[in-house]
Formats: C-alpha cells, structure tokens, sequence
C-alpha cells in the first residue's frame, strides 16, 4: 500500500509543483511577517521607547490577520490541486477497494501526498524568506544607516512548518474524501466524472451557507446601527463579516454556479463561451474553490479601499482638511495592497493550475472536441473564456462583498460622526478589473497551449 | 424504444453523381517512428469509398484498421500516398482547413461514444453547428426532431450523458454524426462497448441512414455482426488489403476471415 502511495506521488510530481509553490509563498510570507515583528520590536526596544508591547501586539495582529488570509486562499487552491489528482486515480484506487483496500487504508495514503508537499513547500519558503529578509535587512540598514540585524527565533521556522504540514494535511484529507469513498465496482467503469455534490449534500451545504451568510448580515446590519451611536459598532460588524465570508465558502458550490451561468448569458454566444460555460458548470466543487480563491483576494483590497477612502472623505468633511491623514491611510493603503498581494499571486497560481490539471484530465473529451471540428484556435479561446469567466464572476463577487464589508466597517467606526456612502475610486475599480482581466489572460496561456496541442485522433486511440 | 424504421427518413437534400467515391485512398501508406522502431502500419492501400453504402473494414489488432480510418479522417496525416474526399485532395491540408472539412463534411462514432458530460443529449447533437459558429436552421431543427424520434431519444432530449445507457448514449453519437448530413460517416467499433441487443440497434440505424437516406459510411470493425450490416467487406492484415468481398451473413463473414486466417 505504502509503495503505491510512494510511485502514485512520483507520477504526480508535476501537477503538485504548483501546490508546493504556494505553500513556499505563503510560508516566506509567513517568515517575513514574523522577522518583521522581531526586527521593528527590537529597533523600539534599543531606541529606548517602551512602546514594544503595543509595536508587536500590532504586528502580530497583522500577522495572524494577512496570513490567515493567505493560508485560507492557499487551502482553497491546494484543496483543488488534491481532488483532481485522485480523481485521476480513481480507477487504480478502485482496483485496489477490488483486491481488498480499505476506504481507510486508501485515505491514509493521501497523506503522505499531503506531508510531501507541505514539506517541500515549507522548507523552499523558510529558506526563500529568511534569504528575502536578509537581503531586506541589510538593504533598509544600509539605505537608512539603522543598526539591523536578521534575529532568529524559533517561530521563523515552527510556524510556517507545521502551519504547512496542517494545512497540506487538511487539504488533501478534504480532496481525498471523495475518492476513498469510490466503489470497487468503479475499477470497471470508464472514466472520472466531474465531481457532483450530491443532492442532500448540496442541500445541507447551501442551507448552512445562506444561514451564515443572513446571520453576518444580520450582524453587519445591527454593527452599523450601533456605529451611529457610539464607536464600537466594528465590534459586531467584525464577527458578522468573518460569518458572512464563511457562509459564502459553504455554500459556494451552490451558490457560485448560478452567477457563473448568469454571467456565461451576457457572453456572445461563441462555441468557445458555450463549452467553456458548461465545463465550468459541470464541476460546480471545482469551479467554486477557483472562484472563491479570487474572490478572497478581491474582497479584501475592496473592502480596505472604500474603508480608506471613506475615512479620507470623513476627516475631510469633519475637520475641513484632512491632507496628512490622507496622506497616512494611503500610506497605509499601500502596505495592506502589498499585504494581501501574496494572497492574490496565490490565487493566481491556483487558477492556473486548476485549469492544466482539468485540461490533462479533459484530453479525451478535447480530442473529441477537434475531431468534430473545433479549431486550435477555438481550443485556446474556450481555456481563455474558463479562466476569464472564473475571474469575471470572482471580481464581481468579491466586489459586491468588498464594498460592504468597507462601508459597514467605516461606519461601524465613524458613524456617531460622519456617516457617509461607500466610495469605491474610479482608479481602484479600473485598476482592478483590468489587471483581473490581465491575471485571468495569463493563466490560461499555458493550459490553451497544452490543449490545442491535443490531437484529434486521440478521441479514437485512447479507447 | 420505438422501431427506428417506423418513420420514412426524408430523402437527401442534394445527391452528389453516384458514380464517383465518397472518399479515396491510392498508394497510402504510414509509419511510426523511425529507424528500427519503425512501425510500418499501412504499406500502400488503395480504396476507394462507395456513395450510400457501408463499407467494412476489417482485420485484427494491428492489421492496420484503424490507422486507415484515422488517415481517411484527416486525422493523421499519411507518411505518403493521397487521401481524397469527393474529388478534393486533403493530404498537405492545413490542420484550421482540415478541421473545418471534418466539421462539416466528416461525422464520427466512436467506441466509446465520447459524448460531452458537460452537455444534454441535445446539445451534443447540436454540438457540430455549435463549432460551426452557425445557426441551426429550420430545416435543420426538423431534422433533429426527426433525428430524436427516429432513434427513440424523443424523451432523453435533456438528459445528460451519464444518465444514459450505453445503448442511449450511441444512438445519441450518431444523432450528432448525422445531423450535419456528412459526406462521410467514419465509425470506429460503434458496437464494442455495447451489448447484443444495443448493437442490433445501432447497426439498423445506420442500415437505415445508408439504405433510406443514402449515408455513406466506413465502418471499421473486428465483429462479424457488425460486418454483417455492411454492402461491403474489406479485410486488412500487416497494413495492406488482403480481402475485398460484397459481405454476407455475419457465420460466412465469420467462416471466410477464419479460413484466411488458418491459411
């Protein structure tokens, strides 16, 4: 069993580099934020200010915020990358329920799958970010003439490796469920199909979601209200917004598909937008991890925009001019775009990747596709409509719950003072959807590459 | 199912001379690899297709059969030698040219069926003009009401392909084979993953789409039962033709490919 497990992870090498990519990012990003913590506390301590505690609090709330963030974005995506390579097994892991494997005993393989590649991960980004921060110290200490110098405490390495390890673990027992559940009977059968919740599921599932989802609305509502009296509204809105994201997780591969055929109408009706609509639809699991994962990234640079902006409007209105604040909450604007653009870049690979693996598992199905006349040409543009319909949908979702989790947010805090309307930048918005459009272009150069190399003829060889 | 011959199939819009091939082969011949690897699988077949019928193609494992339909196909090109559909040479055609000639002028049944998931029963039928960026046309939309009635499928118009027998998901492949009226209908093994009675089925239909309608089709197969519903049957052994006969039964089919193989 262990040596199957063993020669099964080698043949899928390739389809995990991405995985252990991501988990070499957000484990530097990890690294970073924790060196970050040690280097600033420590340049307080020896400049005699007894502002540390408050310097780290701070920074450790930023940590655990924007790497939480990115570890949720990163399960998403690896969570994918797992489900699609044991779906690509599906038929030696039902020969071998046939010759007498237990569903436990397959489970228990997928985790050596998950231990290699949070392992790997791991220790490429605890060396890429200690090797970063180094490189960071020495160039701000030079630039500025501060004594900096690398600290190396324990976490830099504890936290990024077992976060990893927890984190691959989860993922792959997540992909794997599925799978451990295939009959032995499946050993005969053709195919993998396309993962379908089932209806009770898929019920359960969307249930728990809107009620979630109404619960931290009902929350962001009642933390607005309080925000008109009195400062402390961001206290419920905070809970009400972290439920109402959940809910939206839950309940995505339910509720995530009807937006992605709600928007696959407004298309022109091309062959290339059709398929790529009814591939993204048939696997309504998959294709709502890819959204989500977008969408997270989107949210948050939404939400810190219209909060930030609204803040320069209040300080504006309230105090006549506001030009230094302005000045500090785009500074800080800044800080929180470069924050969650790991999140973003993770999020980008996973879009990638989830389209290869789908194009490697659709082989069959694309070859068809060419011997019944679709060009090569036709073949990249339906990979290049996947990838933008997932992006397209991501965008508009993340941007509907951005702007309300920043108005809630700024008028949860202000509203006793200044309660004003959203305000998302023209700039922002422009920015944001080109650069989606961009991302979602980009990835889905290298699957349409790959599958418009497809040949036809392999609709008739691989019988 | 309702008997597929209990409606008339409407004639054929337009019928080409009779006279000339559907589709040709001279002098063909095709290689993998190179050097001692080399794999010699067709060493110079010259065929050439009759309009409204069904030609066999028969032969065992490796005799070659395949690679003849896949080059006739367009989907391989051939290491020398001409492939001709109608009177238009395909060798040396670009793969954009190619693909669109299949699309309109080619239709194919697989094994496997190799129906799109994705897709209903009727989209898959429709799938040809859906590539084809066309409309469906009135006439076509009678035509595929026609289709569906005609292969019992009236019913399974939204069904998605798994929830299709395998028998339903055939008749369903070669509803989409059909609905473009090619020049040539190219069916690899359409019987292999079916039982007797699915089988029975789909080699009526087509019988029907060639006797009724005047469909052209190359049937490649190793079954005699299958053999059986073709006008003609040829044989392929080491990549050439060695046997070119007008069929029969599926026991003489049967008997006279045993018999060449004890020679």
């Amino acid at each position: 069993m262990r040596s199957w497990a063993l020669r099964q992870l080698k043949e899928s090498a390739g389809q995990y580099a991405a995985s252990a990519a991501v988990v070499a990012i957000v484990s530097a990003f990890a690294v970073l934020l924790l060196e970050t913590t040690e280097v600033f506390s420590a340049a307080v301590a020896s400049a005699g200010l007894d502002a540390v505690d408050a310097v780290r609090m701070g920074l450790g709330t930023v940590t655990v915020v924007f790497l939480g963030i990115a570890v949720v974005v990163a399960v998403l995506v690896i969570s994918n990358t797992f489900s699609m390579v044991y779906a690509g097994r599906v038929r030696d892991i039902a020969l071998l329920r046939l010759i007498g494997a237990t569903g436990k005993q397959v489970r228990r393989t997928s985790l050596i799958d998950g231990v290699a590649v949070g392992l790997t991960g791991a220790v490429l980004g605890i060396v890429a970010g200690v090797l970063i921060s180094l490189a960071a110290i020495a160039g701000i200490s030079a630039s500025t003439g501060a004594e900096l110098s690398f600290i190396f405490v324990p976490q830099l390495i504890l936290v990024p490796l077992i976060g990893s390890l927890v984190a691959t673990v989860a993922a792959s027992y997540a992909g794997s469920r599925e799978v451990s559940r295939v009959a032995p009977i499946e050993a005969t059968r053709s195919s993998a199909e396309g993962q379908r919740l089932p209806e009770r599921a898929a019920r359960g599932r969307s249930i728990t979601g809107v009620v979630l989802f109404m619960a931290g609305l009902g929350l962001l509502g009642l933390g607005t209200v309080v925000g008109i009296a009195a400062p402390v509204g961001l206290l419920i809105a905070f809970p009400g917004g972290v439920l109402s994201i959940a809910g939206v997780i839950i309940g995505s591969p339910v509720l995530i598909p009807p937006v992605v055929a709600l928007v696959a109408r407004l298309l022109p009706r091309s062959a290339a937008n059709r398929l790529a609509a009814a591939n993204l639809l048939h696997d309504p699991v998959r294709t709502a991890r890819t959204v989500i994962s977008v969408v997270i990234g989107v949210t948050l640079l939404t939400m810190f925009t219209v909060a930030g902006e609204m803040f320069i409007a209040a300080t504006r209105d309230y105090l006549g001019q506001g030009d230094d604040v302005a000045s500090v909450i785009d500074g800080l604007l800044q800080a929180v775009y470069a924050l969650t653009s790991f999140s973003v870049i993770v999020a980008a690979i996973g879009l990638g990747s989830t389209l290869s693996m789908s194009v490697l598992q659709r082989r069959r199905q694309i070859g068809v596709l060419r011997a019944l006349g679709l060009t090569t040409r036709q073949t990249r543009r339906m990979l290049l409509a996947e990838s933008l319909l997932v992006t397209v949908v991501g965008v508009i979702v993340g941007l509907v719950l951005g702007t309300l989790y920043g108005f809630v947010g700024a008028n949860s805090i202000l509203g006793s003072q200044y309660f004003g309307p959203p305000l998302l930048p023209p700039v922002f918005l422009i920015v944001l959807v080109v650069g989606a459009l961009a991302f979602g272009a980009l990835a889905s150069l290298a699957p349409g590459r790959r599958a418009s190399g497809i040949a036809p003829a392999v609709a008739l060889r691989e019988a | 199912m309702p008997n597929p011959l209990s409606e008339p199939l409407p004639p054929r819009s337009a019928t080409p001379a009779a006279s000339s091939p559907a589709a040709q082969v001279v002098a063909l011949t095709k290689t993998f690899g190179d050097g001692d690897s080399a794999v010699h699988a067709l060493r110079g077949v010259d065929l050439a297709i009759q309009r409204a019928r069904i030609t066999a193609v028969m032969g065992q494992s490796g005799s070659g059969k395949s690679t003849l339909l896949q080059t006739m196909a367009g989907l391989e090109p051939p290491t020398s030698g001409r492939v001709l559909l109608g009177d238009q040479e395909i060798t040396g055609m670009n793969d954009e040219t190619l693909t669109r000639l299949r699309r309109t002028r080619m239709g194919f049944v697989f094994q496997s069926f190799n129906l799109l998931p994705a897709l209903d029963a009727l989209e898959n039928i429709r799938l040809p003009f859906l590539l084809a960026g066309t409309g469906v046309s009135a006439d076509t939309e009678a035509w595929i009401e026609i289709l569906l009635t005609r292969l019992g499928l009236a019913d399974r118009a939204h069904h998605r392909p798994q929830q299709l027998s395998g028998g339903q998901q055939q008749r369903v492949a070669i509803a989409r084979a059909l609905v473009t009226r090619p020049d040539v209908l190219f069916a690899d093994e359409p019987t292999g993953s079916l039982d007797s009675a699915s089988s029975r089925d789909v080699l009526e239909l087509l019988r029907a789409a060639s006797g009724e309608w005047g469909q052209t089709i190359v049937l490649v197969t190793h079954d005699p039962v299958a053999a059986s519903a073709a006008d003609r049957v040829v044989r392929m052994s080491d990549g050439v033709i060695v046997d070119d006969w007008a069929g029969g039964s599926a026991e003489s089919i049967a008997e006279r490919m045993l018999e060449a193989g004890a020679r």
